[in-house]
């Protein structure tokens, strides 16, 4: 079998997608690839080739640390995101950086900015209703099983709240669906400013809203479930000249030893239900069983 | 001397000798990116005679390295162009800085000519 010429290596490497090049300790580029030469120059708007250290100083200091600690060959990181800034807009890039038994470096890099994009609209998506801007039921539910889980093991309170708009259906009906999803906003607006960071608050779906209050025992729940109440009564919510007003039923529920999320969660809407048998516009606590 | 102040008109009507006593190289190609004059300073500098360029398609077969969206892609991008910028060759991987002038026009062709920094 014949040797493989470096000319047959170098148009292997000609034509890599991915951005090679070999430095020294100092991050003085020795060699590169014409991928290596178009990311710089082309995606970074620079004139000639950084020196590859003090690039990364710039950006991420916890990765020149980790060179300068590498002391056997081999590989040092594999997918490291860093952020860098560019003229106008920042790049993320993926490196694959491997130490010479020279102690040279092996750098491969990818600009993964489109992607890592693309994964966090994802994850947004995963746990956010676009409408609201609170999360969805899915990523609620994930969040309150754990919750619970722990207030259990250290016996902390932590309550439930279910709120539900009193008579939405009318609003779509007098004022058309795209009034009801403004009031929908607002309502998600409201309930963001009303609760804590540790609190997690969801669309359910329709016009159903859940809250999940950690180290907060009943009568504490029905502090904050009166002032989102409050804050809905009094909202003028305005939609295409036209005030709309509404009001908010809610039901809480404080989880007690032993009891599974779901049967909080039938509580707090069983107390929902008698708010809205009492009336409505009102705060409805349930008695734990 | 700049390379965005020579005439391209004078190189053009360069004698073959003329050509290789120039203190920076010049790539004079037909659209297509075929190699017609190649002169000895780049000769001396990528180590490849001028008999094995010539004929040869440059994007493609010479020069791999700049193949790329800055300098053949807005060769065969434009109809006429004059461009003079900074840039990193990365021939046999090594790079080299150079200054790079990008001229075309309707009639005579492509013509690259380049200093290294």
């Amino acid at each position: 079998m014949s040797e493989v010429s470096s000319e047959e290596l170098i148009e292997f490497l000609y034509i890599a997608p991915v951005a090679l090049l070999k430095c020294d300790r100092s991050g003085e580029i020795k060699l590169c690839n014409p991928k290596c030469v178009s990311t710089f120059l082309a995606l970074l708007n620079l004139s000639a080739l950084p020196n590859f250290i003090e690039l990364l100083t710039a950006s991420d200091k916890s990765l020149v640390a980790l060179i300068h600690q590498a002391k056997m060959p081999g590989e040092i990181c594999r997918d490291y995101r860093v952020w860098i800034d560019a003229v106008e807009q920042s790049f993320v890039f993926s490196f694959d950086i491997h130490l010479t038994g020279k102690g040279e470096l092996l750098v491969a890099f990818r600009d993964v900015t489109q992607a890592v994009n693309y994964e966090q609209e994802l994850d947004r998506l995963a746990k956010f209703d676009d409408l609201t801007n609170l999360y969805n039921r899915k990523y609620f539910i994930d969040i309150a099983e754990r919750e619970t889980e722990r207030a259990l093991r250290y016996q902390h309170p932590i309550s439930l709240l279910i709120a539900d708009l009193d008579h939405f259906k009318q609003i779509n009906d007098n004022f058309g669906h795209l009034a009801g999803d403004t009031v929908l906003k607002r309502l998600g607006a409201i309930i963001n400013t009303s609760v804590r960071t540790v609190d997690t608050a969801a669309r359910f779906g329709g016009e159903e809203f859940c809250l999940l209050l950690p180290e907060t025992d009943i009568e504490n729940a029905r502090c904050v479930a009166e002032k989102i109440r409050r804050n809905t009564e009094t909202a003028a919510i305005e939609y295409d000249g036209e005030i709309i007003q509404t009001t908010l039923s809610v039901g809480v529920a404080q989880l007690v030893p032993g009891e599974s999320l779901e049967k909080l969660m039938n509580r707090a809407d069983q107390a929902l239900y008698s708010a809205k048998e009492l009336g409505r516009n009102r705060v409805q606590l349930s008695k734990s069983e | 001397m700049n390379l965005d102040s020579l005439e391209i008109a004078e190189i053009r009507a360069l004698s073959v000798e003329e050509l290789n006593n120039l203190p920076y190289g010049v790539i004079e190609m037909s659209t297509d990116g075929i190699v017609h004059r190649y002169n000895k300073y780049e000769s001396d500098a990528a180590g490849l005679s001028s008999e094995s360029v010539i004929g040869r398609n440059f994007f493609k077969e010479v020069a791999l390295c700049l193949n790329d969206h800055m300098v053949a892609e807005r060769f065969f991008g434009a109809e006429v162009l004059d461009t003079t910028f900074e840039y990193v060759f990365s021939f046999r991987l090594r790079p080299n800085n150079v200054t790079l002038r990008l001229f075309k026009d309707k009639s005579g062709g492509m013509m690259l000519l380049l200093r290294h920094v």
